[in-house]
């Protein structure tokens, strides 16, 4: 299939890319480890799509690998060649869940000549850079596995395609963007992870990571290096108060970060002043021009549990922002409800101690904006409600005084730390309260788009000891 | 969580990518140390990892990391076409959880 004479030629102009690459970037190198006829290999036709010139499934896939690596390789610096091993063959898959991919370091180095930080674990590709020297030679730095049955086996994610195209904008509803998701998980590859046990608060063989030494407890005021296994365990679902105390990402993040989703409420209002909002994936955003302004009413649906707005309820023409609390049906549900009775806006109270409601899902017809608050949030404003006999009223916008997924306090970025704890997701990825959406994000949502920007993970990993390109 | 991996490095054409260049090249050449690499690596990535960290002549720490480690992104399809991401461990059912900008329906 492929000539000798092509091979040497090819092999050629690769190591010409690699020489060009020394001055400014790194040389990622993916290797295809599935066999023939399967994952990077599948011969079946497909038209080329959105910037990727494919004309084979497997090629297509090849490529997008090729276009996030030469996203990441324009982006960090390392004088040696960074080795990922792919594959993207069958992994657990059903019709309505599955995996889509993972990608991670095999191994570690500490107390190498020049680490810049003393018992502390830094990635294999890291350690490179910094050396200046393969520390492994012979092993790959990174690995990647993605799911080479979704879009081919129908009983994987029925209905669900990778798309293959460079261009975000033109990913169809039914297709995941492969790119966004490649370029996610190499970043992890990269050292966007840290490796504590999450059941016991332990570092890892003994030692802390380069990235866990910049996560910091705004609660206790420590980093995470500083405390102890029983306090990380803690910290870990501090939900809200653990941030990034580096320092290349707090000043990144006021040029990244919109500004935050608020509601304000004057001076009599126990929530006095801005308090931040989580936002609904559905309905319009708020604006900062256009503040949606209004008297508070808590629904009542006259079914038990009656404030829960799953059924059709009435607001009077002074009243103009429903005050609803989770469970019981969709959040759109609610908010169609609500759109019904008159109401210019939502505001959702969870029904969880910790946190504020995740407000996904998707409806035709929604013309008004939701936002969810926290349970504590939410109590005080019904308090209010009592108190002044209806008469609250609350302003939703986005706030320009404060960045969204910052600490308001600290002015540092937070980190995803739920409770209860979800290993994988916690604490290895930004908050989801972010906007506009991170890539290092825990999900891959629908306007990220890497070919243009890896907004905050650079920086992180330059805090990591990572040098990036200029 | 169980992983199928299908194939194995000794079979068949290798496919070397670039800064973004792909380039097809024979699984005989050169390149067979990449190969030999990944598959050193697959079989030899354990799900914890290293039991203790090997120090080597100037001091130098290392250990391997670990399956336990990697990051599975999973996503769970609603009726709607609608999409939860979360991230599980090798160790983990496939997910009930659901990340939160992209919840389904109330709990």
């Amino acid at each position: 299939m492929h000539s000798r004479y092509l091979v040497t030629s090819t092999l050629l102009i690769s190591l010409s890319l690699m020489a060009a690459n020394v001055r400014a970037g790194a040389e990622i190198v993916v290797v295809n480890f599935d066999p023939p006829g399967l994952g990077f290999n599948d011969p079946t036709p497909v038209a080329p799509v959105g910037g990727n010139a494919g004309t084979t499934l497997g090629e297509q896939r090849l490529n997008v690998f090729g276009r996030a690596a030469e996203i990441w390789g324009a982006t960090i610096e390392s004088p040696v060649p960074i080795i990922v091993g792919a594959l993207f063959s069958p992994l657990d898959c059903a019709e309505t869940t599955g995996v889509l991919g993972a990608a991670g370091p095999t191994s570690v180095f500490a107390d190498f000549p020049g680490a810049p930080l003393a018992n502390t674990w830094h990635v294999s590709a890291l350690a490179d850079s910094l050396v200046g020297e393969d520390l492994a030679p012979g092993e790959i730095d990174l690995i990647a596995f993605f799911n080479g049955d979704i879009g081919v086996n129908p009983g994987c994610l029925t209905g669900l395609d990778w798309y293959n195209g460079f261009d975000h904008e033109n990913n169809p509803d039914s297709e995941l963007d492969l790119l966004a998701v490649v370029s996610h998980e190499i970043a992890h590859g990269l050292g966007f992870l840290e490796l504590t046990d999450s059941d016991t608060g332990e570092f890892f063989l003994g030692l802390p990571d380069a990235y866990l030494a910049n996560i910091f407890d705004t609660s206790l005021g420590r980093f995470w290096t500083e405390l102890s296994d029983a306090e990380r365990l803690v910290s870990q679902v501090n939900t809200g108060n653990l941030v990034w105390g580096g320092d290349s990402v707090t000043l990144a993040a006021p040029s990244t970060l919109g500004a935050r989703p608020s509601a304000q409420f004057s001076g009599r209002a126990t929530l006095r002043g801005s308090i931040e909002v989580a936002e609904a994936s559905f309905g319009p955003a708020l604006s900062s021009a256009r503040p949606i302004v209004g008297r508070i009413a808590l629904a009542d649906d006259g079914v038990a549990p009656s404030s829960d707005g799953c059924e059709p309820f009435d607001l009077r023409p002074n009243q103009k922002i429903a005050l609803i609390d989770r469970g019981g049906c969709a959040f759109t549900q609610k908010t169609l409800n609500a759109q019904a009775a008159g109401a210019r806006g939502v505001i959702i109270v969870n029904n969880l101690p910790q946190g504020r409601p995740p407000l996904g899902g998707a409806a035709a017809g929604i013309e008004i904006p939701t936002v969810g608050v926290t349970l504590e949030e939410g109590n005080a404003m019904k308090a209010d409600l009592a108190r002044f006999k209806g008469a609250l009223v609350t302003r939703l916008r986005l706030d320009r005084s404060f960045s969204s997924g910052v600490d308001a306090n600290s002015g540092l970025v937070r980190l995803f730390a739920p409770d209860p704890v979800q290993p994988g997701s916690s604490t290895s990825h930004f908050d989801t309260s972010a906007s506009p959406n991170l890539l290092m994000e825990p999900s891959i949502n629908d306007d990220l788009a890497p070919s243009i920007s890896l907004d905050l993970s650079p920086a992180l990993l330059e805090d990591t000891g990572w040098q990036l390109a200029q | 969580m169980k992983m199928k991996l299908q194939g194995s490095a000794s079979l068949g054409l290798a496919l070397l990518l670039s800064s973004g260049v792909s380039h097809a090249v024979d699984g005989t050449d050169g390149l067979n140390k990449n190969l030999e690499m990944m598959e050193k690596a697959t079989n030899e990535m354990s799900i914890d990892g290293s039991t203790r960290a090997e120090v080597r002549g100037d001091g130098t720490r290392t250990a391997k990391v670990g399956l336990r480690h990697l990051k599975f992104l999973t996503i769970t399809l609603g009726p709607d076409g609608e999409r939860e991401f979360s991230h599980q461990t090798i160790d983990a059912p496939l997910p009930n959880e659901t990340s939160p900008k992209s919840n389904l329906e109330e709990q």
